[in-house]
């Protein structure tokens, strides 16, 4: 610990903190502009400077680190005067001519910091001369001409999201963000993440959707999850008059750290004010759907289920809250007994997982188990294109020596990111694994006693044969997984899928031999809870005559359409318009993702809770409530020990 | 060590791509190894191009975002094929105050140049340089990376368009 002085505040703080951070801790207030809290100290804006007894000029605080007796000033004429002469640079340099910009009246730091520090006019003529502005990206648009190059969209794009397309080029007042070898944003490498647009400073990176909507003093910011895949990640939802103004990142939160993908900042919202809403309850009367009444529907649909309940089949959306999956799966199993009963994903990202924990008990472990990894191997799952905010959890680690073996059938989507891309042929994980095994026992970095280890040449040999991998490749990979100290491995669908678990098991035996956190990245946000209630049985929907399909705000998949294009009687549960609504007998509006709560079980076990952000409109209810009046039309009742239930069967993870 | 197992083909068939593999490899394709390995593709090809930005990204596994940034950074490397000749003028303020501010001028209006263009014959490249420490020669020039100083305004025009007409 070392001890200093701030405005006379004696302060301690561990060694390695900056007079900025330390100050921050005190309650002492410096202005910034390129600093962030997530992010690495830059220097970039000169706004922090203070006076440090002894020192001859003035000093940035945020990459001034705290030593021992340092004595500072933050307030003094000397200092105001400098952060009003930087203020005036900054603002002369490019156009930032308030009235036009959308973030001005509060939410613009840049302005904030210049109303704060007095300043009323700038004595520097400034730069006239304009740069164009790149709107090529669907989602947000790049104004150069209100960038104040501090450059937090570079750092973000680098060490939050380990995306590495934003750098910034040419030098001094030429300075100019760019993206890859200077290329139009959408023709980047940028996955529109849109992380830079929530950390810029100013209004130079514009969310397109979100502009001009209101300013955050106008508008309410509830915490909540995003529930747009298995990862779960904490979001912030600003909301006025009812609406969505914008979706960021929650920093607060424990599973994401703040990141989050553009499924959850942009798609989710596309999805919402592109979607049209169920507004009543439908019945096919005479060949078409008419609106009818709630109580109407409720005794059509529990005429159908009654009179057909020996051929029906039933179908939940596993993104749906885990009070809905318990409902459904209380009424469709428990009430009724009926066999064909499964959540969407039939089991396909949990079955191995959960066959192995009924003999292992927990086995997987924390996603934040990849902050500190340092080598990762990915089996068998595309991160750049699916949970995308655990490939970022992976990719922004690389710069600091983490290595980086991918496994797959298909190595592309990384780019030159990886140490090692392992092309498999398709199937041949589990040989490819046996041959890591074996690599490490062959390279003498590890040791295994089993039966397969006792001539590791010859399996590795035989891997490299199966997998069409050359072996030195499988051996290179061996030594780096074999001398690892942190270890992760992250697995994917291709693993998951199989019920008798013999590729995990090889996983797991890998993974006991080198200690390594094992994670498996699922599929909807409710994969685990599916799993753990017993709705992951394949269910063939072409024999049913009738089929209740559960589908929530989400869109029925063509596999699905096709599967019930047969079936006599339809009842659909759903948020929006849609091609199995369409061709449905009986239809109850639910609501969406926005309007209602439930709680969610992530890929990790770590269940959280989904809160309300909008009112719902029109009739539509709960989808947990819909499947609870649907029961009691049927005579049952459903109580919400949803608790319990998730935790009867042995789950891979611990769920907490 | 780790060994990379991706490494890009070169962007052409071009021998010289050998002589910047060479610098890379005596580096052991380090990243901080970058404005070496730029400086080779400028002295082996004249200028970097995009094409060799990218092979040196992948090669060195850096963000071509970082590549192109300290591509443009540095004066040094030229994005486009330079002329058959080239004519540095120093825009320090020794020289500029000695009569180079009048050459620039002479450039754009004899023959359309601005800093960092090259005839459309490609016969002739100019680049505006900052100071190069020849203070004491000012005004200064430089002719195919021969230093020419002291001459009057009307000498070095003089100058430009014999070296030009006798050179081409």
């Amino acid at each position: 610990m070392v001890h200093l002085t701030i405005d006379g505040k004696h302060i301690e703080v561990p060694e390695g903190t900056t007079v900025l951070r330390a100050a921050q801790q005190a309650g002492i207030h410096i202005p910034t502009l390129c600093d962030h809290p997530h992010l690495t100290p830059y220097g970039g804006c000169r706004l922090c400077l203070v006076d440090v007894k002894g020192a001859r000029t003035l000093q940035p605080s945020c990459t001034l680190p705290a030593t021992e007796g340092l004595e500072v000033t933050t307030v003094n004429e000397q200092i105001s005067d400098a952060r009003k002469f930087v203020l005036s640079m900054i603002f002369s340099e490019r156009n930032h001519f308030c009235p036009y910009c959308q973030v001005s009246g509060g939410d613009c730091e840049l302005q904030n910091a210049a109303y704060e520090q007095g300043m009323t006019h700038w004595m520097i003529q400034p730069n006239w001369n304009t740069y164009k502005v790149d709107a090529s990206n669907p989602y947000f648009s790049y104004e150069a001409n209100r960038c104040i190059l501090c450059r937090r969209c570079v750092r973000t794009c680098q060490e939050l999201v380990g995306n590495f397309t934003l750098g910034v080029e040419q030098r001094g007042a030429a300075s100019i963000l760019v993206a890859d070898l200077g290329v139009p944003l959408g023709e980047s490498t940028c996955v529109s993440c849109g992380m830079c647009v929530q950390n810029c400073p100013t209004g130079a990176m514009m969310d397109r959707r979100a502009a001009y909507r209101g300013l955050s003093a106008d508008a309410e910011t509830i915490k909540t999850i995003c529930t747009g895949c298995s990862v779960g990640c904490g979001i912030e939802v600003t909301i006025r008059d009812n609406n969505i103004i914008a979706i960021n990142g929650d920093y607060d939160s424990p599973v994401n750290q703040g990141v989050i993908c553009k499924i959850g900042r942009w798609q989710s919202l596309e999805a919402m004010d592109s979607g049209v809403a169920v507004k009543t309850p439908m019945i096919r009367k005479n060949g078409e759907l008419v609106s009818a009444s709630w109580e109407e529907a409720l005794a059509f649909a529990s005429k159908a289920i009654d009179t057909t309940r020996q051929s029906l089949a039933a179908l939940a959306s596993s993104s749906l809250s885990v009070e809905t999956l318990y409902a459904f799966k209380k009424l469709f199993v428990d009430g009724l007994a009926i066999q064909s009963v499964s959540a969407s994903e039939m089991g396909k990202y949990t079955n191995a997982q959960k066959s192995l924990a009924v003999t292992n008990g927990v086995f997987e472990g924390h996603l934040s188990a990849l902050n500190n990894a340092d080598c990762v191997v990915t089996i068998g799952e595309d991160l750049i294109h699916q949970h995308e905010v655990v490939g970022f959890m992976i990719k922004r680690n690389l710069p600091k020596g983490t290595a980086l073996i991918c496994v797959d059938t298909d190595g592309s989507a990384y780019g030159n990111l990886p140490n090692s891309v392992i092309k498999i042929n398709p199937g041949t994980e589990q040989q490819l694994v046996k041959g890591l095994i074996a690599g490490m026992v062959k390279l003498g970095v590890k040791s295994c006693a089993c039966d397969g280890c006792k001539n590791p040449d010859q399996v590795v040999q035989d891997a490299a044969n199966a997998t069409g991998v050359e072996s030195t490749l499988i051996l290179d990979a061996a030594y780096i997984l074999g001398n690892a100290q942190s270890p992760v491995i992250v697995y994917g669908s291709t693993v998951t899928s199989d019920v008798d678990a013999s590729t995990l098991t090889t996983i797991k035996c890998l993974s006991d031999m080198i200690s390594a956190e094992m994670i498996s990245v699922k599929g909807n946000a409710n994969s685990v809870a599916s799993a753990q209630f017993g709705l992951d049985q394949p269910v063939d929907m072409h024999t049913a005559k009738a089929a209740v399909i559960v589908l929530g705000d989400k869109q029925p998949c063509d596999e699905l359409l096709n599967a019930v294009s047969k079936v006599n009687t339809k009842i659909v549960f759903s948020a929006y318009q849609n091609a199995l609504v369409e061709t449905a007998d009986v239809v109850f509006p639910v609501n969406n993702w926005a309007e209602e709560e439930g709680h969610f079980i992530n890929m990790d076990g770590t269940v959280q809770k989904r809160s309300q952000i909008l009112a719902a409109n029109g009739q539509g209810k709960a989808s947990a409530q819909a499947i609870h009046d649907l029961a009691a039309q049927l005579g049952f009742s459903i109580d919400d020990h949803w608790m319990e239930a998730l935790q009867s069967t042995p789950a891979s993870v611990t769920i907490a | 060590m780790i060994k990379q197992t991706l490494t890009p083909a070169f962007p052409s068939d071009d021998k010289r791509w050998r002589i910047v593999e060479t610098a890379m490899k005596r580096s052991n394709y380090q990243a901080d190894a970058l404005i070496e390995t730029l400086h080779a593709v400028q002295e082996a090809f004249g200028f970097v191009d995009e094409s060799a930005m990218q092979f040196v990204s992948a090669r060195l596994n850096l963000p071509a975002s970082k590549v192109y940034g300290v591509a443009t950074f540095y004066n040094l490397f030229q994005m486009k094929p330079a002329g058959e000749h080239t004519l540095s003028v120093c825009t320090g303020t020794a020289c500029h105050v000695k009569g180079n501010d009048q050459i620039v001028e002479f450039l754009r209006e004899e023959y359309g140049l601005n800093p960092g263009d090259t005839t459309p014959d490609g016969k002739l490249s100019f680049i505006g340089a900052r100071c190069v420490g020849a203070c004491g020669l000012a005004p200064v020039l430089i002719f195919d990376g021969k230093i020419v100083g002291k001459l009057s305004v009307d000498e070095m025009k003089q100058k430009i368009r014999e070296w030009v007409n006798d050179e081409s």
